[in-house]
């Protein structure tokens, strides 16, 4: 058995507004024309919602988490004080290409409600087939 | 539209098709309701009830709503999907896109029970004895770039290359540096993808893998799962995670088909190669 035991727990859908909007919100069946879909604008936030980031910003960050890692290894035998320095001032200034993306996603996820709260307001008025 | 109509004869909000027998027992009209009145009634869109309208096999899980409510998105979604997070569970159930409405529920039996019965009876066959499981795999940042630079000397390399030097003064060849990095980064993903796409699609009858949704994501995949291997695929998952501690996952189910439920579906069912 391995030591830690960090069990991957099932969550149900409805308890994170990001899985609704990528698991739900563009799927189901769609019957036919005669059905009146409230939703436009779904299209545009799928395409939101798979912004791939393969920037030149992006790279910079893989390079600056490379320093960072490469600094800790190298700070081990350091006391514990410099240590934490080291980390602390490249923490600080890499920030971390994983969190840029998540704040990205979750940036896009907000935006795409945005733009599903129009769309329903307009789709409202125009959706009568 | 305002709320003075009567139940089922304004605009009526659908969520998915299951059978009669086997919709949630606090539905109104739902098999296995303990009969009178419900004090514990599955809340729709907007908060109206949610209903049963049944046709034969058939039974449209449905409720009243005002589509001034459906505006309010992200709680409408979430209305929509714990309507059917507790269908799926009861049963057999083949949801429908979000903000499906038509006019009333005489029209919920013309417009989809009876022009499509033989579909959505077929469906409910093929799909009814599975559940949807999403799987969302992405990497640690620190805990991959330290594996790949321990296991690509060339990243170590370019990385000893350019030690003391200012980084603006290094700036091409640091972007270079994140290059190889998100190289080695794509080839690793490549493997673990097909990897955790194997294990798990063996114990699937059908799977989606989608687009990842950022650099770090290694597998946006949903699974159509048998009831009877939920267990199974959670072992499975949790024996990911003990192969991958570079790799966090995020689990969610049992959800109603949503990536499998098309019209013309019956043709994706069957084991994934």
């Amino acid at each position: 058995m391995p030591a830690t035991s960090s069990v991957v727990r099932r969550t149900p859908s409805s308890s994170s507004l990001y899985d609704v909007l990528d698991l739900i919100l563009d799927k189901g069946l769609v019957i036919d024309a005669y059905v009146r879909v409230s939703l436009v604008g779904i299209e545009i936030l799928t395409i939101d919602l798979r912004i791939v980031i393969a920037s030149v910003d992006t790279y910079l960050r893989f390079a600056e988490a490379v320093d960072r890692l490469v600094l800790e290894e190298k700070s081990k035998d350091l006391p514990e004080f410099a240590q934490d320095l080291t980390r602390g001032v490249a923490k600080g200034k890499a920030g971390g290409a994983l969190e840029g993306a998540k704040e990205s996603v979750g940036d896009s996820v907000g935006r795409a409600k945005d733009r599903v709260k129009e769309a329903i307001g307009r789709g409202e008025e125009g959706d009568e087939e | 539209m305002t709320g003075s109509e009567p139940p089922g004869g304004g605009t009526t909000y659908v969520y998915g098709v299951t059978r009669p027998g086997a919709a949630p027992p606090d539905v109104e009209g739902g098999g296995g309701a303990a009969g009178g009145a419900h004090d514990a009634t599955v809340e729709g869109v907007g908060g109206a009830p949610v209903r049963l309208v049944a046709r034969g096999s058939l039974g449209a899980l449905v409720s009243d709503v005002d589509p001034e409510d459906v505006r309010a998105a992200s709680r409408s979604l979430r209305a929509h999907a714990r309507v059917l997070d507790a269908a799926v569970r009861a049963g057999p159930v083949v949801p429908l896109r979000f903000g499906t409405l038509v006019d009333g529920d005489d029209a919920v039996v013309d417009r989809i029970l009876r022009p499509h019965s033989d579909r959505l009876d077929a469906l409910l066959d093929d799909l009814g004895p599975h559940v949807e499981l999403a799987v969302k795999a992405s990497y640690d940042e620190d805990a991959i770039v330290r594996q790949l630079v321990a296991a690509e000397p060339a990243l170590a390399a370019q990385h000893e290359r350019l030690a003391g030097i200012d980084p603006e003064a290094a700036y091409y060849e640091r972007i270079r540096l994140g290059e190889q990095v998100a190289a080695a980064l794509d080839r690793r993903r490549d493997d673990d993808a097909d990897e955790i796409y194997a294990a798990l699609g063996e114990l699937a009858a059908a799977v989606n893998p989608g687009e990842p949704l950022d650099p770090h994501m290694v597998v946006n995949g949903t699974f159509l799962v048998r009831r009877t291997d939920v267990g199974a695929f959670d072992d499975r998952i949790g024996a990911v995670a003990r192969d991958h501690p570079e790799i966090r996952l995020r689990y969610v189910g049992p959800l109603a088909p949503y990536s499998f439920s098309s019209l013309d579906s019956s043709d994706e069912l069957g084991p994934v190669g």
